[in-house]
């Protein structure tokens, strides 16, 4: 068994909820430069055709 | 009535689907709520030190999730108006959206014919504008 302080832990996932959005950004901002945009094969759905598709009503 | 088209790159669609409930189901309930609203007061400019053209970020604090998404314009074929084959190019507003949480970043985009373009028509690859 290993033992962790619980001051570290506490430390450890402040800096893990700290890290993620960073992380989060970097990707999301690779993702969005790396996007061709429209004209590939990618999904598309008008507001009422996602409605269905994920069963939200209004 | 929203005219707005939203897209999903990649893999988007499925990392969504993977998502536990409700986790997922706020996912999809706030890309849906962009369609009619795609720049909320709460979302900021994103990156922050230096936006990408459009680029915003919509952080959810409650859910633990953030949305990235951008609006662009997109040169785009529109086909003739009498019904000819395409002979023109006119613009299309589009709406990039990505999602986080925890280790992972949802992608997806919107797409939009913006207020002046009443006509969706589905192409091969996608929607055009008439």
């Amino acid at each position: 068994m290993v033992s962790i302080p619980r001051v570290e832990l506490d430390a450890l996932k402040a800096e893990l909820r700290r890290l993620r959005p960073e992380v989060g950004r970097a990707v999301a901002k690779a993702r969005i430069e790396a996007d061709p945009g429209p004209g590939d094969e990618s999904q598309m759905f008008t507001r009422d055709e996602l409605a269905e598709a994920w069963g939200i009503s209004e | 009535m929203s005219d707005r088209l939203v897209r999903f790159p990649g893999a988007s669609w499925q990392d969504i689907e993977a998502l536990p409930q409700p986790l997922r189901w706020t996912v999809q309930r706030v890309i849906f709520h962009l369609l009619e609203e795609p720049v909320p007061t709460l979302a900021d400019p994103f990156p922050a030190d230096d936006p990408l053209p459009g680029a915003y970020e919509l952080r959810l604090s409650a859910d633990d999730v953030t949305i990235w998404y951008t609006v662009t314009v997109h040169e785009r074929q529109v086909l003739g108006r009498h019904g000819g084959g395409v002979d023109t190019k006119g613009p299309d507003l589009g709406f990039r959206i990505g999602a986080g949480e925890g280790n992972r970043t949802l992608m997806t985009s919107l797409e939009s014919c913006g207020p002046q373009l009443s006509e969706l028509l589905r192409s091969r690859s996608g929607y055009v504008c008439q």
